[in-house]
C-alpha cells in the first residue's frame, strides 16, 4: 500500500510521474518525497525501497534536476536544503 | 488529518527502521520530522543505526561513480544526513532537532508543526486528530508500523 489519502481539492500533476524513473504513476504505488523547485510535491514509486542503489542515484538526478531549475531562476534551492515554505515555522 | 497527504506502508514481510531510514532519507530535507513510536528510546537506538548505516551507502556510492552531478549531489545528501539531530526530547522549542522520537502522550502535550510524521505504533483516531492539528496543509503522514 501507498498513499491512500489526499486533501480536498489537492492538484495532482497530470500524468503522476515518478521522479525516479520516470514511468507513470498511480496512488496505490507511490510515495511522497521532496518538493520540486515550484513547491510541489514530488512523488516516486514505492518499489525503488527495496533497491537502494537507484533510490540514492534516482534522487541524486532528480535533486540536481530541481537545483538547475533554481539556478535558471536566480534562486537558492530552499526546498532542497530546509524544505518549502512553512518548514521551520517552530524555530 | 483533513489537509494531509496519508501514506501507508507495509514494508514488506518484516518490516524494520531499516525501511523507516530510506523513507526519512527521501524526507530529510523537508522540514521537521517526528516519529511516534510506543518505546522511543529503542527505536531512536535502531534508527540511527540503519541512518548511519545508509549514509556509509551514500559514501560508498559517492565513492564509486565518476559522475559529477552524482557526487556533489550525493556529498550534499551525505553531508545533511550527518549533521542531521535526532532526540527523544520534547516539546521542540527547548530542543532544535530534526527528528524528534516521541510518544503519543508527548505529542498530546504539545502538538508538532512537522512537515512529516510517522506513526510505527498503535495510536487512536482522535489522539491522531489532537496530534495533527498543527501540521501544515499537505503535510505527510505515513503510517507504518514496525514489528
Amino acid at each position: 500500500m501507498a498513499i491512500t489519502k489526499l486533501p480536498p481539492n489537492y492538484q495532482l500533476p497530470s500524468p503522476l510521474t515518478c521522479a525516479i524513473c520516470s514511468v507513470d504513476l498511480t496512488l496505490d504505488k507511490a510515495t511522497a518525497g521532496l518538493f520540486d523547485a515550484d513547491n510541489h510535491q514530488a512523488f516516486a514509486c514505492v518499489s525503488h525501497f527495496s533497491e537502494v542503489e537507484k533510490l540514492l542515484l534516482g534522487w541524486a538526478d532528480f535533486t540536481d534536476r530541481e537545483r538547475r531549475e533554481y539556478l535558471n531562476r536566480d534562486q537558492e534551492p530552499d526546498n532542497l536544503t530546509y524544505g518549502g515554505d512553512n518548514a521551520w515555522l517552530d524555530t | 488529518m483533513h489537509g494531509l497527504i496519508r501514506e501507508e506502508h507495509s514494508f514488506g514481510a518484516n518490516p524494520g527502521s531499516k525501511d523507516l531510514a530510506r523513507h526519512l532519507y527521501t524526507r530529510m530535507a523537508c522540514g521537521k520530522v517526528v516519529i511516534v513510536a510506543a518505546n522511543p528510546a529503542s527505536l531512536l537506538a535502531s534508527l540511527r543505526k540503519q541512518w548511519l548505516k545508509l549514509a556509509r551507502k551514500v559514501s560508498r556510492e559517492r565513492a564509486s561513480t565518476l559522475n559529477a552531478v552524482h557526487i556533489y549531489e550525493l556529498n550534499e545528501a551525505v553531508t545533511r544526513m550527518l549533521t542531521l539531530r535526532f532526540t527523544t526530547k520534547w516539546p521542540q522549542d527547548d530542543y532544535p532537532a530534526d527528528v524528534y522520537i516521541v510518544t503519543m502522550e508527548q505529542l498530546l502535550r504539545w502538538a508538532p508543526e512537522c512537515r512529516t510524521l510517522y506513526v510505527t505504533c498503535d495510536v487512536g483516531r482522535e489522539q491522531l486528530y489532537l496530534a495533527t492539528a498543527w501540521m501544515p496543509r499537505s503535510s505527510l503522514i505515513v503510517f507504518c508500523k514496525l514489528s
